[in-house]
């Protein structure tokens, strides 16, 4: 009970969320964990065609962390809401649709398909994604962040949560350009672009050369980008980067953060959703305080 | 009840040896409870604990309490399990993977099993669980960079004893200049093809073993390796393209695999 939180007008048992592409659909996380034990879940992120990803290997471990190149495989929006999205409808926990497009037209392609289905409570603009075209991530420029937020936000009745690029220098100008064009939270950070070489073969490890890093390396970023945001604008935001306890989680949670998103922790320790929450529930207890209380303290 | 994902074993035993300059670890693992799996099927082991990323082993052998490995050092991680001693505890999570099918399967056909260096391994938790007389039909291919091998191997594993009933050819590339396939495909001339192909190993062996099954219309199962992180199906690191007659279809090796079934117009892109 300690741990409820009201996120978008929405009751989340937990400020626990999973984030995007961690536990694809949320099928085998529920016969293993339970999705009745976290606030939320934000879907792999889906695209209009279908993404068969990105050359093998797709992944590689690092200090303190991992790089990953899955390059956003999915079957494409039809089949995702044929086969993968009626599962998670018979449960009861918030359901955040991550989508990506190419183009602002394919975004509200995308949000036009998803806004009749009843149980999707808020969608999630991967803003973040490898856009090849222009070569540059939607987030990483101020401008391009507003239009492709506008274009959804005309469309879509759903809540809707832009995820930004940490690989950006002023990510505040960004988060506020995704709020004046109608972003209702945000999501950050995405995963840090990176590369692996493997001196003894003198090759890069990743079959796609570059990749993105997630895990405890990208912590204090994340929480340094949460906190700047929490500082200069009144936005609900979903912390993501490193969480691997419940100190990690605090650290977010003390700078601002309203819920809290598992990643790539998840994938060596599938305990971590619950040991977060006992963690945080005895932590409160323990300090005789609120999640209300300690939220934003760092201030 | 929800099935338990981590276990936590001690270990038992631990080997370490060298050939031709690559070092080999054999794990026994003494577990708790009970565990069951197949052959080809694999665990993900926490190789330490600033170790972001657990490691997939197939299993070597699961008798009693007892689950052993051989691991190959290649990189950060498999170096850092050649600092565990005897009596330390280890995580790991599984049985993953969907295996081989029953052992009865097999049995009364002409059989051959393929394996390339370390693809040995589930092919010795196969070999291992047939009762000796039922093999008879079943011949052994297995490639190795040298004999050093198949010495080391005998001698820590007794693997001779193991394949005792079997019609074996050992095939070491230094002293021969044969590849385990060239072997194979002499056999095949003078005895005839067998009707299923079981087989692990580097990339390049299990293309032509598949090339193999393609030209004489048999069936056979590849056992494949891909680099992991979740180990259980969530995170879409370790696609196989399979091509089923027109259609492409991607399966995930973690839990659609790493055993593949393949031949009747059924094949892996490599
Ligand atoms: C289902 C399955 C079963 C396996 N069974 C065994 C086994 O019984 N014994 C054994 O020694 N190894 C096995 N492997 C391979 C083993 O997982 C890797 O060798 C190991 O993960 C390397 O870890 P590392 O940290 O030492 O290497 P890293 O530092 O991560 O990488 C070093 C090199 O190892 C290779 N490598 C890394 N990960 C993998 C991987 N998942 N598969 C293949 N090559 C990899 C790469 O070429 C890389 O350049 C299996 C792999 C899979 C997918
Ligand atoms: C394997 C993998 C796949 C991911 N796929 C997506 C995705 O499809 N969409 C997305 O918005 N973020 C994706 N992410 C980023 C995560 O949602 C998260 O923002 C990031 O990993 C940082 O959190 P962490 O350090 O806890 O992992 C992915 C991350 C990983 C490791
Ligand atoms: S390792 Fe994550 S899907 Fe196979």
């Amino acid at each position: 009970m300690a741990l409820s939180t009201l996120f978008l007008g929405k009751r989340f048992r937990n400020p626990i969320v999973l984030a995007s592409g961690i536990v694809g659909y949320g099928k085998k996380f529920d016969e293993e964990v339970g999705l009745d034990k976290v606030g939320g879940i934000i879907t792999k992120t889906v695209t209009a065609l279908p993404r068969p990803g990105n050359p093998l290997p797709r992944v590689a471990e690092v200090d303190s962390g991992m790089l990953n190149s899955i390059g956003l495989a999915n079957p494409g929006i039809d089949k995702f809401i044929s086969d993968q999205l009626p599962y998670l409808q018979e449960h009861k926990t918030n359901i955040i649709v991550s989508i990506a497009g190419g183009t602002s037209e394919e975004l509200v392609h995308l949000a036009l398909l998803l806004d009749n289905i009843e149980y999707i409570d808020a969608l999630e603009l991967n803003l973040s994604c490898p856009n090849v075209a222009i070569k540059m991530q939607t987030s990483q420029d101020p401008r391009e962040t507003f239009r492709a937020v506008d274009a959804v936000k005309a469309v879509t009745r759903k809540q809707l949560i832009a995820k930004l690029s940490p690989n950006v220098s002023d990510v505040v100008e960004v988060a506020r350009k995704a709020v004046e064009a109608g972003a209702d939270a945000l999501s950050l950070i995405n995963t840090l672009g990176g590369i692996k070489v493997d001196p003894v073969l003198r090759k890069f490890v990743l079959g796609n050369v570059t990749g993105g890093l997630s895990g405890p390396a990208i912590r204090p970023v994340g929480v340094k980008m949460v906190y700047d945001i929490k500082k200069e604008l009144d936005i609900p935001v979903i912390a993501h980067g490193g969480i691997v306890d419940q100190w990690s989680a605090l650290e977010y949670l003390l700078v601002g953060a309203d819920l809290i998103a598992l990643g790539s922790g998840l994938f060596k320790n599938p305990d971590l959703t619950e040991e977060v929450s006992a963690g945080l529930e005895k932590y409160l207890h323990e300090n005789g305080a609120t999640l209300a209380d300690i939220r934003g303290e760092l201030l | 009840m929800k099935k338990p994902l981590i276990h936590i074993g001690k270990i038992a035993q631990r080997t370490v040896f060298t050939c031709d300059r690559i070092t080999y670890i054999l794990l026994k693992i003494e577990i708790q409870g009970e565990l069951k799996a197949s052959p080809g099927q694999f665990i993900m082991l926490e190789t330490g604990n600033d170790s972001y990323l657990d490691r997939p082993f197939s299993i070597l052998q699961l008798r009693e309490r007892e689950l052993s490995l051989l691991i190959e050092v290649k990189g950060r991680g498999t170096r850092k399990l050649l600092s565990m001693k005897k009596g330390d505890s280890v995580r790991f999570k599984g049985i993953h993977g969907n295996g081989l099918g029953p052992i009865e399967n097999y049995y009364g056909k002409k059989i051959a099993l393929i394996a390339g260096g370390m693809g040995i391994v589930p092919i010795f938790h196969l070999v291992s669980q047939f009762n000796i007389t039922g093999g008879g039909q079943i011949q052994l291919f297995f490639g190795a960079r040298s004999r050093s091998f198949f010495d080391a191997l005998d001698k820590h594993l007794q693997f001779s004893e193991v394949l005792g009933g079997f019609n074996k050819y050992l095939v070491p590339l230094k002293e021969t200049g044969k590849t385990v396939v060239d072997v194979f495909r002499e056999y095949v001339e003078k005895n005839g093809a067998p009707n299923h192909i079981l087989s692990c190993g580097p990339e390049g062996m299990l293309k032509s073993v598949q090339e193999f099954i393609m030209e004489t219309g048999i069936s056979g199962e590849l056992i494949l390796e891909r680099r992991m992180a979740c180990g259980r199906g969530m995170c879409m690191a370790c696609p196989v393209m399979i091509l089923d007659g027109e259609a492409d279809i991607i399966k995930m090796a973690c839990t659609k695999g790493p055993v593949f079934a393949v031949g009747k117009g059924r094949k892996v892109i490599f």
